[in-house]
């Protein structure tokens, strides 16, 4: 008995003598890592920044009702003033990792393409931040390691000019850089990033139009010339959907019954009649009332687009009754293929065709017009060359094929050149309209807030817009926590901007 | 020298799912099931093609209840063991020593099986280890398997003893030191994209290579400790206690900072009942007083204190992975334990023989120091910064309970014992910097505030309608109430006569706000009983109608801008005519319940009171004469009915079960009705 006692003495001291552990080794994560290479913060940020941000239909979907492409019937009217209409200054904090991404990067041949990266990045961010809310921090943007976490918000104004700089610099790095891992978008193609910072320059500028400097616009004439820019659809600014986890077209998982309740808006469908646009036949199913009242799904006329202006209860009815065409069965079935867009040769083409008839540029109307048929056939081309199984199957008979692009442009598409101005420049607005459909990318909302054109459909006796039901909105609120985490420099922007009330109806710089 | 062991191993083929995020199938049914079919024709035959295609009414979005049941399962199992072992030694007649060691173990394995064809995905059921399980699975099929596993030794060498020192007076005392020791660890793996082979449910069915996810939670905590106990003349009863810790979880890499931390606690109890004349004592058993002071510290969780990056695996396509930095900054050097001080004040009372005895105690804790991620500015590059906020939140509250013997024959005894508790939580320290600032976080206030989008009123109090003929609600919070309830009481009775029993047991809350997502989302989806309106059927009668006129007043013209977030008008030029513009009763309808299971409050018209009771249990026991058990080795014996979830009232929630707190889907508590049988040998 008196062994068996020590021997379980001893075992005791044995469990304690173990248990003993070292506390450093015992307080680190074994999962999470303490350090990590350039490409994948690169990857890590670009995901972030330009993939859906929740890849699931319900979102998808609203992520398209604001420039009224599409109608909801569950959905439709209060998100065309959103419904939560807070802007969010989260993609600032990948400055964080864009900042250790160029040190860890130090030294290597890469070097030089992340810090063009780093900059490019930040000036996306600035200038997507700046023009859905007005001032914003920029110029002190990412110092919370230096002790700024209350950074001051610089005026829209500044913050455009230090865009265009930055993406200048960045252009240069990249002219500097070489062939770079971790790029989810160009696959680390430097001299597609120069054409990107180049392009996008242009965009900024015109974005500001209204503001826009006479240095400025000089500028914007030395880029066209210098023509180092997207030169076609392969440098598109684009992430492709695959067919891997996670990566598929959010409208991917959409069931039968959900298709059913997104119905192309009546803005995008008559666009596409006017023009005897074949991309409809991609974008839509026809309404099924029309097709057992005998029409044919290769007519245009068995397609009819959803008023967003009218009340849901309407929108219901009618769709219920299939006197609405819905989306395209494609979206829901193929979850490979589609690009998600970002900026694309044929929106350059579109920005230098409304400067050239601004007169920003030289070469008048004929040479707008070059630049009008280019981006409208580069759009076509993207259609025509998605693969077969994801597009042409899909198309109700209409595919688009060379011979179709070749004599598009006759009739409303041909090119005003007889016309006036504002009629050219709504050719090429609409056109630029066009290439963001179900893209859920919202990007081109401030342009129809700059030129006023397509004019969204508004009924102030549906309108949900809590401040002004004869609008809608100009701008997101700041983020709800920069009330609490930086709240004078916040008080100070609104004071400045919009008579102390942050509210989505007032109107920013850029706007005036 | 003593030792025990145990092992307990529990197995559930099917735990189904609960809550709205795991897509119960109370939600399916109760919420998106049309009217006009028998639920029972899809019973048995809920294939088409089996395997592959489900047969129901709907063909997306809702399951058949059927299907779910069986085709969407959540398996858990759980072993678990523990062995402990103690010895003591008796060094001189003053000082005793004792060694105990225990190790405790468990594992938790749950799999989640979605068959192809399934209209759900899986939701976040949840499984073991993994509270959270998006994998997936509608349309495609999923399978997924979590497994949590762990052990814990808690080891401690402890000194004691006792002596009387002078006359009257003893000392009780104790030293001791004990090593902690916790390890869990987490596995989830889970298809992806869907299952190759409808039926086949495996890692190897998966579409797409299947994840992986691990993670390792190790800590310690070394401690001495000791204890000082004075009492005189069994009246005045004195103890203090102290106490070092030695936490890993402080430990920061590459630092040799300080991890230890000390925390004491005082106490007095004073038997007034022994001072009490001695003709006191024909009624007073014990008047006892006490009063404790206690500090109690605890340090910020494993792996807190030390930033790390996190890294993501095939983002865009395979070839692909992503890192990202901490999204905090850290000054972890600086965090102390999170540190609470609790005093209580108690009576106890016994009286009349024991017939009646009652307790009561006011404690009030308040907590300081917290360790928390402290939200700064998005545009600083980092969403939160580590610190201990400024912060202090005092718990006060009341603990009454009371038994009595109303009565006691040789043949009939009642027994009955009740309890009433109530407490608030209440900001004692504000943190200038970092605390969320709202016109309710101030000194003084409660924390437990239910924020609402109240309805937008003009000023008589008539609700606002917008131009569409629907109501129209604040941009900004109110405080429209506590989510804590006033108070929580508990009777039970037990009536014996003979060898009969008579057992019940009540129990209810009463007050505090909760969202009633069950009966929202009913009236969302137009299966609420009281939704079935004439202006409905207008509406439906003729399709495009709007027949339904909400009452209230529309804005004629002027506006209305804040000086904050909080509603604080700064102008109001709003002038008001009677609503005349009609809407949809569906319409109607869906914006004064549009309440959302995602997150926020729902609207006012689903804000209910939890105030309930329920007649928990009630039982019949037939005590079996022990002159019936001889012969049959069994030394007592019973025989029970019993009855569980007997009887639920609730004030305002009228189609599900506000017992627990929140109500989001639950399936109805189960009435249980039953008979026991227990023998003892």
């Amino acid at each position: 008995m008196k062994n068996i006692k020590h021997i379980i003495i001893v075992l005791f001291f044995l469990v304690i003598a173990n248990s003993c552990s070292n506390y450093e080794e015992l307080n680190t994560n074994p999962d999470a890592a303490t350090s990590v290479s350039p490409d994948m913060l690169a990857a890590g940020v670009l995901k972030g920044a330009f993939r859906f941000w929740n890849p699931n239909p319900n979102d998808f979907t609203t992520g398209n009702l604001q420039a009224h492409h599409l109608v909801n019937q569950d959905l439709s009217g209060e998100q065309y003033y959103n419904p939560y209409p807070y802007g969010s200054f989260g993609s600032f904090q990948n400055l964080t990792d864009l900042k250790r991404m160029v040190e860890f990067s130090e030294g290597s041949v890469s070097e030089s393409s992340y810090k063009g990266l780093a900059l490019f990045m930040k000036a996306w961010y600035g200038f997507n931040n700046t023009i859905s809310m007005g001032d914003i921090p920029y110029s002190e943007a990412g110092q919370a390691e230096e002790g700024n976490v209350t950074p001051k918000y610089d005026t829209q104004a500044d913050v455009i000019a230090q865009v265009l700089e930055d993406l200048k610099a960045a252009e240069q790095f990249f002219a500097a850089g070489t062939t770079f891992s971790g790029d989810i978008m160009y696959n680390g193609d430097p001299t597609k990033w120069r054409k990107l910072c180049n392009g996008m320059q242009l965009k900024v500028i015109q974005t500001i139009s209204k503001k826009a400097s006479a240095a400025q616009k000089t500028r914007f004439a030395e880029i066209v010339t210098a023509n180092n820019l997207l030169g076609s659809n392969s440098d598109n600014f684009k992430l492709t959907y695959t067919d891997y986890s996670g990566t598929n077209h959010p409208f991917y998982t959409a069931t039968e019954a959900r298709r059913l309740k997104d119905i192309p808006s009546k803005l995008v469908v008559d666009m596409l009649k006017k023009y005897n646009d074949r991309r409809l036949f991609y974008f839509a199913e026809p309404a099924a009332a029309l097709i057992s009242g005998g029409m044919q799904a290769n007519e245009f006329s068995a397609y009819e687009g959803a008023l967003s202006s009218l009340s849901n209860g309407v929108i219901t009815s009618n769709n219920q009754a299939g006197n609405y065409c819905t989306i395209n069965k494609r979206y829901g079935e193929v979850h490979a293929g589609d690009p998600m867009l970002k900026f694309t040769y044929a929106e350059q083409s579109f920005i230098i065709a409304e400067a050239i008839e601004e007169g920003w540029v030289s070469g008048g109307s004929a040479a707008a017009k070059v630049y009008y048929e280019n981006g409208v056939k580069a759009m076509l081309d993207l259609f025509k060359s998605l693969p077969a199984a994801s597009a042409a199957n899909y198309a109700h008979g209409m595919a688009i094929d060379q011979t179709y692009i070749d004599n598009y442009f006759t009739g409303d598409a041909d090119y005003a050149m007889t016309g006036t101005k504002t009629d050219r420049e709504h050719q090429i607005w609409d056109q630029r309209y066009l290439i963001d459909f179900f893209q859920g990318n919202g990007l081109n909302y401030p342009q129809i807030l700059r030129t006023g054109y397509p004019v969204l459909p508004l009924d102030p006796a549906t309108s949900l817009n809590p401040e002004d039901n004869t609008l809608y909105p100009k701008r997101l609120k700041y983020p709800t926590a920069e009330i609490t985490t930086n709240p004078g420099n916040y008080q100070a922007a609104i004071d400045s901007q919009y008579g102390g009330f942050d509210g989505i109806n007032k109107v920013p710089w850029y706007l005036q | 020298m003593s030792s025990n062991f145990s092992y307990a191993n529990q197995h559930t083929p099917n735990l189904g799912s609960n809550s709205y995020t795991a897509y119960d199938a109370m939600y399916s049914l109760l919420i998106w099931s049309a009217a006009d079919f028998n639920v029972l024709d899809y019973k048995n035959n809920y294939w088409l093609v089996p395997d592959q295609v489900q047969n129901f009414t709907y063909k997306g979005g809702s399951n058949n209840p059927y299907f779910d049941r069986y085709e969407r399962t959540n398996e858990t199992s759980r072993d678990i063991f523990n062995v402990d072992l103690s010895l003591s030694y008796q060094l001189t007649d003053w000082l005793k020593a004792s060694v105990r060691a225990g190790y405790d173990s468990y594992t938790d394995k749950g799999e989640l099986r979605i068959a192809v064809g399934s209209y759900q995905s899986s939701g976040n059921t949840g499984i073991p280890g993994n509270p959270y399980t998006w994998i997936g699975g509608g349309k495609t099929g999923a399978y997924g398997i979590g497994l949590s596993s762990g052990h814990s030794i808690n080891a401690d060498l402890l000194l004691t003893g006792d002596r009387t020192i002078i006359d009257k007076v003893k000392i009780d005392y104790l030293v001791g030191g004990s090593i902690y020791n916790k390890e869990d660890s987490n596995f989830l793996a889970n298809t992806n994209n869907g299952l190759t082979v409808p039926g086949f449910f495996s890692l190897a069915a998966s579409k797409d290579p299947a994840s992986v996810k691990t993670s390792v939670i190790g800590q310690q905590v070394n401690s001495i400790f000791g204890r000082l106990a004075f009492s005189y003349d069994n009246f005045l009863f004195l103890e203090a206690t102290g106490r070092n810790d030695w936490a890993s979880s402080l430990q920061i890499k590459n630092k040799n900072n300080k991890v230890d931390y000390f925390y004491p606690s005082l106490a007095v109890s004073f038997v007034v009942s022994e001072l009490l004349p001695e003709s006191t004592k024909s009624w007073l058993d014990l008047l006892k007083f006490r009063n404790s002071w206690t500090v109690s510290k605890k340090p910020a969780s494993p792996y807190t204190v030390n930033s790390s990056f996190s890294t993501s695996n095939a983002i865009w396509g395979s070839s692909f992975n992503a890192g990202y930095s901490p999204t905090a900054l850290y000054d972890a050097e600086n965090i102390l334990p999170e540190k609470s001080t609790t005093i209580e004040y108690g009576l106890q009372a016994m009286l009349f023989k024991n017939r009646i005895g009652f307790d009561v105690s006011y404690y009030q804790k308040e907590t300081v120091d917290f360790v928390k991620y402290a939200p700064v500015s998005q545009a600083s590059g980092y969403n939160s910064t580590l610190i201990n906020i400024g912060e202090g939140i005092e718990r006060r509250g009341w603990e009454i309970s009371l038994n009595a013997t109303p009565f006691k024959t040789k043949d009939w005894q009642w027994t009955l014992g009740a309890n009433w508790s109530t407490y608030a939580c209440y900001w004692t320290k504000i943190d200038d910097v970092y605390t969320t600032k709202n016109p309710w976080n101030k000194v003084g206030e409660r924390i437990d505030n239910f924020l609402i989008r109240d309805y937008q009123v003009d000023p008589e109090g008539n609700h606002i309608i917008g131009s569409n003929g629907k109501e129209l609600f604040n941009g900004f919070d109110t405080r429209y109430g506590y989510t804590d309830p006033d108070y929580i009481w508990g009777i039970n009775s037990n009536l014996k006569y003979k060898n009969f029993e008579l057992f019940i047991s009540l129990d209810g809350v009463k007050g505090g706000l909760t969202n009633t997502r069950t009966e929202s989302y009913m009236w969302q989806a137009g299966g609420h009983p009281d939704s079935v309106t004439p202006e409905r059927a207008l509406d439906v009668a003729t399709p495009g109608s709007t027949n339904w006129l909400s009452q209230g007043v529309q804005v004629v013209s002027g506006t209305v801008t804040y000086s904050d977030a909080f509603g604080t008008v700064l102008s109001d030029t709003r002038v008001y005519g009677p609503n005349t513009t009609y809407t949809t009763y569906s319409d109607y309808v869906k914006n004064v319940h549009n309440s959302s299971a995602w997150g926020g409050t729902g609207r006012p018209l689903d804000t209910y009171e939890k105030t309930f009771f329920k007649l928990r249990e009630i039982s019949l026991t037939y005590n079996i004469p022990s002159k019936f058990l001889q012969g049959w080795g069994a030394k007592e014996a019973s025989i029970s009915f019993v009855g569980q979830n007997v009887f639920l009232w609730a004030k305002d929630f009228k189609y599900s079960d506000p017992d627990g707190g929140s109500e989001d889907f639950a399936d109805p508590a189960v009435r249980y009705l039953g008979g026991n049988i227990k023998l003892t040998f």
